[in-house]
């Protein structure tokens, strides 16, 4: 959770060491792996899927298996509305108990799967795949509710149908959004040069250009940088995050997320000046960095220093032209430095995008009246 | 055994031997959202719905038509082109896709849903309120019993019509939890919560039920749902409102006072005004004289019945669809710079609707804001032939009879502006200077301080135009022409 990555290393080593079971050997793996220490994680996580069940996980696993299998088709039918709530409790109890004496080793699977994938480990990856019986010739891996998955099911789907990998957008963009840098921009780059689909190959592009860094970054770098966002926005401990993130700095100087997050913590504390210092440095090092055009605009605009902003939020917009927010900044700005028809064509795009976006519609509504063409009455209107 | 062993037993027996049969009767549901992967030959859906975020709704609506050439029996672009055209006023196109979409897959209820918003655009409201109804059915048969039949407190939530039961449920004895716990989560959480496509049904049917008249029905409708809330007076927290209301929030406070307060006459007619201003025309009457009909005030009533006269041709039902054609020009012109696109909507809604004078205004605006000042006097001329009592029309003409340097004509305007709304403090301003110009200086000071004591009356300053009178006082009339600001009025009556 601090980020001494090394101090619980060792933990985990001796837990594992002193009681050895799949869940400890994958605790080890994973760390190894977040790490950046492939080989280390590779061999854990191997030991971890490999391991021999123990006759209480024999007992275990099916129990957890079925209640989790019926809680989810349950929730998903048509029953869900009309069955008692204590049956899901009464489900998701029996599944939580059981599932605490087994461990899944299809979690060390695809945690292993992914590690090959983003290690650029293809043919070791396509062969744990086999073993495991995941591979299904002709399959479509992208359809909704595959059983391994959405992550793994999309990875699966770039490695043996890559023709019918779209799905790979989505996932992509969940990576990169939990901060998974490396295995986004793996996802999009593959897109946006293999896509069939010039539609997806379009966004990939827009997306991997705005979103993620231009360079494959190190990987102990994007975890610490993960370890400091825990740090700010769960834990409220800004000295450690800031901590955090500049160890994240100093193992990826052109990575420029931490950069960008380091303001955000002195955003946060009400120090405007060393916020705008470090969302500075996130756009020098990387000018494409959508949100760090975006903190910076915010950071001119709460200072009045309305071309300054403008031409950030230009820039997030031609980075993003899909994000209703820049848009809107945008044509806040432009109505502050007097231009009123194009402030009132940006905002326009925005609700367009999103509807949702309160003060933005309300200032159009002022100006306009209200936009009947949102719903046939004036309740649905908007 | 446990009691706790003998529920999960009954729980394993249910689950092996009932649920599988069950779960394979899928029951129908709302309308879906277009599946992942949904062709799209050419392209030309993405492009139309990428240029229609982008603003550029020329190139979205001709997309949209690509796509059904490119697939005619292709219900998404159907669906995309006919929403396209709807939403740009042009409703025979868009009633034409629907139907070919309709004759393509007469059980999409996404079809259903959008039939049934153009049919209450062009004032087919009981074929819309069947066709919601048939969204209703195409719920499971229990959420739609539920829908229909049960009390208040179940469309609503159990936990929300008895909050003791949640406290119950999360934090009393356990015996208790797990009682409550026996509750679907459609009966904890109500039917609405659970089924939102049927939230939002409720809401388009009172407002089309409020639209055709049936107030009563819209109200039991509200009551039953719980739009409104039993021990709430809307009407007194839409009066005592704070600065910070945004517009939605007091246009949705009169709403709800309208429905569940009867007797409030004053938030009724709000309501009424509201929509006036907004464009609204046709719910806007209906407000305005149910307001007028409740009020015991015989001063209130020569308000509202004036009010009818002067901003509702008189009370006139406007066309439904020329109604919305002069409400979609409106947007087309002003946030999507669209001019001839706004110009040909309102043009047929003059041809539908003569005697709406409001189209005339925005062909008025569209003309002045494009250079032609002349050609905007036509159309207001045309607008007060059509509706002679227009207040806002008559005002508008004065204005710019004036700048055009046509004076003697615009006092003809503006003195009958005055006569048809006298609280017009512009207006009065206006006329004013009108008055000076031509040396009528006895009645520009009447209007002037009618103006200042109005103005102060409503804390609206207008240092200029005092100062000017003062000096006018001390050292009669000069060479400058005094100032004619044109400050907001009351809601109800700023916008054509």
């Amino acid at each position: 959770m601090l980020g001494e990555l090394d101090e619980a290393m060792d933990a985990y080593y001796e837990a594992a060491r002193r009681e050895p079971s799949a869940l400890a050997y994958y605790r080890v793996g994973a760390l190894a792996a977040r790490m950046g220490a492939t080989d280390g994680g590779v061999q854990w996580l191997g030991a971890s899927v490999g391991m021999e069940r123990g006759w209480r996980e024999r007992l275990a696993e099916p129990g957890a298996r079925w209640a989790r299998a019926a809680r989810t088709r349950l929730a998903g039918s048509w029953l869900a509305p009309v069955t008692p709530v204590l049956v899901f409790r009464l489900l998701g109890g029996l599944e939580g108990r059981l599932a605490a004496a087994w461990f899944d080793r299809e979690i060390a699977a695809r945690a292993l799967f992914a590690l090959h994938v983003e290690a650029g480990q293809r043919d070791a990856a396509l062969d744990l795949a086999r073993r495991r019986g995941w591979v299904e010739p002709g399959a479509d891996y992208c359809r909704p509710g595959h059983p391994r998955g959405p992550a793994t099911a999309a990875l699966l789907a770039m490695l043996l149908d890559p023709a019918r990998a779209d799905c790979l957008l989505e996932t992509g963009t969940a990576w990169t959004l939990r901060g998974l840098a490396r295995l986004g921009r793996a996802a999009l780059l593959d897109r946006a040069q293999r896509s069939t689909d010039p539609g997806v190959r379009q966004r990939a592009a827009t997306f991997l250009r705005a979103r993620l860094p231009a360079h494959e970054v190190v990987k102990l770098a994007e975890t610490l940088n993960l370890i400091g966002d825990n740090l700010a926005d769960t834990w409220r401990h800004p000295a450690e995050a800031i901590a955090a993130y500049r160890r994240a700095i100093a193992g990826d100087p052109r990575f420029s997320w931490p950069y960008r997050n380091i303001g955000l913590v002195y955003e946060r504390q009400k120090d405007a000046a060393q916020a705008m210092e470090w969302f500075r440095k996130a756009a020098a090092v990387n000018p494409d960095h959508w949100r760090a055009r975006l903190s910076l605009g915010a950071a001119h605009y709460e200072r009045r220093e309305w071309r300054e902003a403008l031409a950030h939020f230009g820039a997030a917009v031609a980075l993003a032209p899909d994000d209703a927010g820049s848009h809107a900044d945008l044509g806040r700005t432009l109505l502050r430095l007097g231009r009123e028809p194009e402030g009132v064509r940006e905002l326009s795009i925005a609700v367009r995008i999103d509807p949702n976006l309160r003060s933005a519609r309300e200032w159009l509504d002022a100006r306009f009246g209200r936009d009947p063409r949102g719903g046939p009455t004036p309740f649905s209107s908007r | 055994m446990t009691n706790g062993g003998r529920m999960i037993l009954l729980l394993v027996l249910w689950t092996f031997l009932w649920a599988p049969t069950a779960l394979a009767q899928e029951g129908g549901g709302v309308p879906a959202a277009p599946a992942p992967g949904t062709p799209d030959p050419g392209g030309h859906l993405a492009r139309a719905r990428e240029a229609f975020r982008a603003g550029r709704l020329a190139e979205a609506v001709e997309a949209s038509r690509r796509a059904v050439e490119a697939a005619p029996a292709s219900v998404p672009a159907l669906l995309a082109s006919g929403g396209m055209a709807e939403f740009m006023g042009e409703f025979d196109e868009a009633q034409a896709a629907y139907a070919a979409a309709g004759a393509a897959d007469p059980k999409n209820l996404d079809v259903v849903y959008r039939s049934a918003s153009l049919a209450v655009r062009v004032g087919e409201y009981d074929r819309a309120l069947g066709l919601l109804d048939r969204l209703v059915n195409a719920h499971s048969w229990w959420a739609r019993t539920l829908f229909r039949h049960a009390p208040t407190s179940v469309q609503v939530g159990l936990f929300k019509s008895y909050p003791a039961l949640e406290q119950f449920a999360s934090s009393g004895p356990p015996w208790i939890a797990w009682t409550v716990g026996l509750l679907p989560a459609t009966l904890q959480q109500g039917v609405l919560r659970a089924y939102p496509l049927l939230a939002h049904i409720v809401q388009l049917d009172i407002d089309i039920l409020m639209e055709k008249g049936d107030l009563d029905a819209a109200r039991t409708l509200a009551w039953g749902y719980a739009v409104v809330e039993a021990g709430r007076s809307y009407c007194n927290e839409g009066r005592q409102r704070s600065g910070d209301w945004g517009r939605e929030r007091i246009f949705s406070t009169f709403r709800l006072a309208a429905l569940a307060q009867p007797a409030e006459a004053d938030c009724i007619w709000w309501y009424g005004q509201w929509l006036t201003d907004e464009g609204f025309m046709r719910l806007g009457r209906l407000m305005i004289m149910e307001g007028t009909r409740v009020t015991p005030s015989a001063g209130n009533k020569a308000s509202g019945e004036n009010y009818l006269r002067v901003r509702h041709s008189g009370g006139l039902e406007i066309n439904k669809r020329a109604e919305q054609l002069a409400l979609i020009a409106r947007q087309r012109f002003a946030r999507d710079g669209d001019t001839p696109g706004a110009v040909r909507l309102l043009q047929e809604a003059i041809k539908l609707e003569p005697g709406f004078p409001r189209p005339y205004a925005h062909l008025a605006q569209i003309a002045w804001a494009g250079g032609d000042r002349d050609g905007a006097i036509d159309w207001l001329l045309q607008g007060v032939q059509a509706d002679p009592d227009s207040w806002r029309v008559r005002r508008t003409l004065a204005r710019a009879l004036v700048i055009r340097g046509r004076v003697p004509e615009a006092e003809t305007h503006a003195r009958k502006a005055i006569e048809l709304f006298g609280d017009d403090v512009g207006g009065r301003l206006l006329f004013a200077l009108i008055l000076y110009v031509q040396g009528k200086y006895a009645e520009y000071a009447q209007h002037t301080e009618f103006a200042l004591r109005f103005g102060k009356q409503f804390r609206q300053e207008l240092p200029d135009v005092q100062s000017f009178y003062d000096n006018f006082k001390r050292a009669g009339p000069g060479r400058s022409l005094p100032p004619a600001p044109d400050p907001r009025i009351l809601i109800g009556w700023n916008y054509d």
